[in-house]
């Protein structure tokens, strides 16, 4: 197919209807699933990725080309079960009981799913008990915290507590992250990595899942 | 409810202030960022209906405290020392508020994550325009008066918890402003706090090099 070029741009410049457009050409013209994916789609998105490290894009822009990936993705999804794409992982988000902040959180959802994961967002003020039950319904890999108060931050403890009591800890990673987050809180906690913006949670998280 | 309501237009925010803060400086944004920019902008006008609300009181220091009212607050070392030789404060609030919240989209999916995001920006430049516009108000009732600068607890060692006793000063729900057993403000695009006044006060002493919050999001720009 001669336009999967136009599959890369529309992606790197957030295009979503066009997008979706190539995508279903290629798909019409039976080009290969797992070309499509990583030598156009994953390869706007590093690219993008690498223009936001760099200052030459922005979270909008990041927000653009993660909502026109999404709508690709979309299209391939009944095709990716029968094929040898890896997939990415399994990804339950939520912010900690007490606090109602979820914009950092959504941008990091928004940012895994443009990525390839599937992401179960849970919302905001979420009981452990919860975060428990739904890393075991999903079967997730990957388990994101968020918090944006200093009086509801110390809670990511208690979640961590909770999977180590349901006996889970070890079957899932733990991503923290929110305006008074550090790394070193992320290592006194126990938590597995401290990302402090929503492209580095990407690279985090596959960084986590590929150790 | 102790509540003064701004007009928007003393506290319009501009699509550049939003551009700025976003961190665009001589890179242009995509059509499609200014076009939701530009509706937020219309919105914020129809909607919105910000307000502020402060009460100067007399107070005094007691150590590294201040008893403020009946409540001693306990503002922490660095924020104590900015405030020095206030000789009463004004304790404030102030809110985008409720409006705000009501035009966030509903379900913050990634479909509308460029909105919601753009909205979040807009919302915290709007609560801190309208913090500016109570300190000119401030400066209006007690003219020629020296005033610190604004501050607030959750930052520069003040303790989130304290906002409880600003609370109270302040009686409960100022500006319809409600406050969590974790001391989380509702509408969440709101400030408090107390700002120092007296004739020998230092003025404009804020900036990250007081404070040793590492992980601020202030800082980090």
């Amino acid at each position: 197919m001669e336009n999967l070029d136009q599959l890369y741009e529309a992606i790197l410049k957030g295009n979503r209807p066009l997008a979706i457009e190539t995508t279903k050409l290629a798909i019409e013209q039976k080009v290969d699933i797992r070309t499509i994916i990583d030598n156009y789609m994953s390869k706007a998105m590093d690219e993008i990725g690498h223009r936001f490290e760099n200052g030459k894009a922005f979270v909008p822009e990041l927000l653009m080309s993660a909502r026109a990936m999404k709508g690709a993705m979309e299209l391939l999804q009944p095709f990716l079960a029968n094929s040898d794409v890896p997939r990415a992982g399994t990804v339950v988000i939520g912010t900690v009981k007490g606090d109602l902040h979820d914009i950092g959180k959504n941008l990091v959802a928004a940012m895994l799913e443009g990525s390839g994961f599937e992401v179960i967002n849970i919302g905001v003020d979420i009981p452990s008990g919860k975060f428990v039950s739904s890393v075991v319904e999903h079967q997730a890999n990957i388990l994101c915290l968020s918090a944006l108060l200093t009086t509801t931050m110390n809670y990511m403890k208690d979640v961590i507590r909770a999977l180590e009591e349901a006996g889970i800890r070890n079957k899932v990673k733990i991503m923290i992250g929110g305006a008074p987050i550090s790394s070193t809180f992320a290592t006194e906690i126990g938590a597995d990595g401290y990302s402090s913006n929503a492209n580095a949670a990407v690279a985090l998280a596959r960084q986590l899942l590929a150790s | 409810m102790n509540s003064i309501p701004v007009a928007y237009s003393e506290v319009e925010v501009l699509p550049e202030e939003i551009l700025k803060d976003i961190g665009y400086g001589n890179t242009a944004p995509e059509s499609d960022v200014l076009d939701v920019i530009n509706n937020i902008m219309e919105l914020l006008r129809r909607k919105v209906k910000p307000r502020y609300f402060f009460a100067v009181l007399e107070g005094y220091f007691e150590g590294a405290t201040i008893s403020i009212g009946g409540q001693l607050l306990e503002t922490g070392a660095v924020i104590t020392r900015l405030l020095e030789r206030s000789t009463s404060f004004a304790v404030f609030a102030a809110t985008a508020g409720h409006e705000f919240e009501q035009i966030l989209p509903p379900n913050k999916t990634s479909d509308d994550m460029l909105t919601a995001y753009l909205l979040d920006i807009a919302g915290t430049l709007l609560v801190e325009k309208v913090g500016d516009y109570m300190e000119k108000q401030l400066e209006a009732l007690l003219p020629e008066m020296p005033h610190t600068n604004r501050f607030s607890p959750g930052y520069c060692g003040w303790h989130l918890t304290e906002q409880r006793k600003i609370f109270d000063l302040l009686g409960q729900n100022p500006c319809g402003i409600g406050l969590s057993d974790v001391c989380l403000m509702t509408p969440i695009k709101s400030i408090s706090g107390i700002i120092g006044i007296g004739s020998n006060v230092q003025t404009g002493q804020y900036a990250c090099c007081y404070c040793e919050m590492e992980t601020c999001y202030k800082r980090k720009k």
